[in-house]
């Protein structure tokens, strides 16, 4: 005769619901420091980005292209001489 | 079985009674965070006056774009999962599903290093800072750190340390300004930072409900935050030094497998199953920008910037690469030339060139 006592059953269920609640408190707090951050509107943020595109532009060598001896990559032409 | 009964039947209704207590107290919680998930959207929405691209319609368009593949790396005996760029900007890390890390010259082409993991799958690679070492890890949970010598002859692994520990695989490390911290990401859900020397782990970062594919540091003048991308959709800004997730954006469809913020530290992309790369604005807190193309239905795998954040280069499961305006949110150019999904992508430190990963076993600068 198998007896389960109901009693650790439910407190095995109890202390998984204290973990899910400890869970459920965390995220709360989470989302209440998440809630009140400081933010932008996107119109500045915005203007934020395309400023630093504009301003770093000439120094970018994808956006601007290198003069061709300047390109570490370029095929470089191997000349042998014959001594 | 009257004894049962008898075992039963004083404590159920204390315990009955707790039982209900508990569960109403997680209802209101449960309740309660909904509510705050709602007031969340509602600020975020209160700042969305304009859109990205329209603010950038007065931007110069960019010029006709030529890419060529100028390096083919071939030597992987398997798909290449991960590389890195050293900041020499010519020497490279690439690791492989066939446990091989190898450091190439991407101006001659040559191998300069190459080392045996004792896993396959060796999902992450980094350069340290100073050239000298490189780290790498996957299915074997662990980070490694390998000094690289300069002697060809000396055999790297009696040298490997091992720093990081995590309980399932590494997808993605990388060192901090210094060759003395890593910072990892892993399938067990969390991301954490080490010592290099000790081994010792300086602070974990939990909050993903699933695996973390991918994490980028913030550059230096920013500060100590770094933001991770996971297969619970979520991409998470953290701060190092406490342990705590600032900000957290949900708005991919799918695993997220990339995440690299914008040259300024202001702004990150993502790269996502759902086919789509997108991009955050940090001060704003919210997503400005959507990359995708009905005509493109493969996951994206790596995103990186160009050095002026105009151009956003994603690696397709396609086998293609789009680049894409940044700012105007159209794309720019598409290039072929791997004939397998492109699985990594990072530009050169000084911006004059990528380098892309693919499954054809192959690098390509």
């Amino acid at each position: 005769m198998v007896c389960y006592r109901l009693t650790d059953l439910k407190r095995g269920r109890m202390s998984n619901n204290m973990a899910k609640i400890a869970d459920a408190r965390k995220t709360v707090e989470q989302l209440k420091l998440e809630v009140n951050i400081e933010r932008m509107m996107i119109s500045k943020a915005a203007a934020d980005l395309m400023a630093y595109c504009e301003a770093h532009a000439k120094e970018d060598p994808l956006v601007t292209p290198l003069a061709s001896s300047e390109n570490p990559f370029r095929e470089k032409k191997l000349f042998c001489e014959i001594l | 079985f009257s004894l049962c009964l008898y075992l039963i039947s004083p404590l159920v209704p204390e315990m009955a009674t707790q039982e209900v207590q508990l569960n109403e107290t997680l209802s209101h919680l449960k309740t309660e965070s909904d509510t705050l998930k709602t007031k969340l959207e509602e600020e975020r929405a209160k700042l969305h006056d304009v859109e990205l691209h329209q603010v950038a319609e007065k931007v110069d368009g960019l010029g006709q774009f030529v890419m060529k593949t100028r390096r083919t790396l071939k030597g992987h005996g398997n798909k290449v999962l991960c590389m890195d760029w050293c900041k020499d900007k010519r020497r490279i890390v690439s690791s492989s599903q066939d446990g091989k890390v190898i450091v190439w010259d991407a101006f001659t082409t040559n191998k300069e290093h190459a080392v045996t993991m004792p896993c396959t799958w060796v999902m992450a690679c980094a350069y340290a800072p100073s050239g000298c070492a490189v780290a790498c890890g996957g299915l074997d949970n662990k980070c490694s750190v390998y000094p690289l010598s300069l002697d060809k002859n000396e055999n790297l692994a009696a040298k490997k340390k091992s720093v990081a520990m995590h309980t399932n695989y590494l997808s993605a490390c990388s060192f901090t300004n210094s060759d003395m911290q890593i910072l990892t990401s892993s399938g067990d859900g969390t991301c954490a930072l080490w010592d290099v020397e000790s081994g010792q782990l300086l602070q974990s970062f939990h909050g993903h409900a699933a695996d973390v594919l991918c994490l980028d540091l913030a550059p230096s003048e920013t500060g100590n935050t770094f933001v991770s991308g996971g297969c619970d959709k979520k991409a998470n800004v953290w701060d190092m030094r406490s342990g705590q997730c600032i900000q957290s954006f949900e708005t991919h469809e799918s695993d997220i497998n990339s995440v690299r913020y914008y040259p300024s530290g202001d702004a990150f992309a993502s790269g996502s199953d759902d086919a789509t790369c997108r991009l955050y604005d940090l001060r704003a807190d919210r997503e400005v920008a959507i990359y995708s193309k009905e005509s493109i239905i493969f996951g994206v795998s790596s995103v990186d910037f160009s050095l002026s954040g105009r151009l956003l280069f994603g690696g397709y499961n396609d086998y293609t690469i789009n680049v894409w305006d940044v700012l105007k949110g159209t794309r720019v150019s598409i290039l072929f030339g791997h004939e397998n999904r492109v699985s990594t992508l990072r530009v050169s430190p000084d911006g004059t060139a990528f380098c892309s990963g693919s499954w054809d076993h192959t690098l390509r600068v």
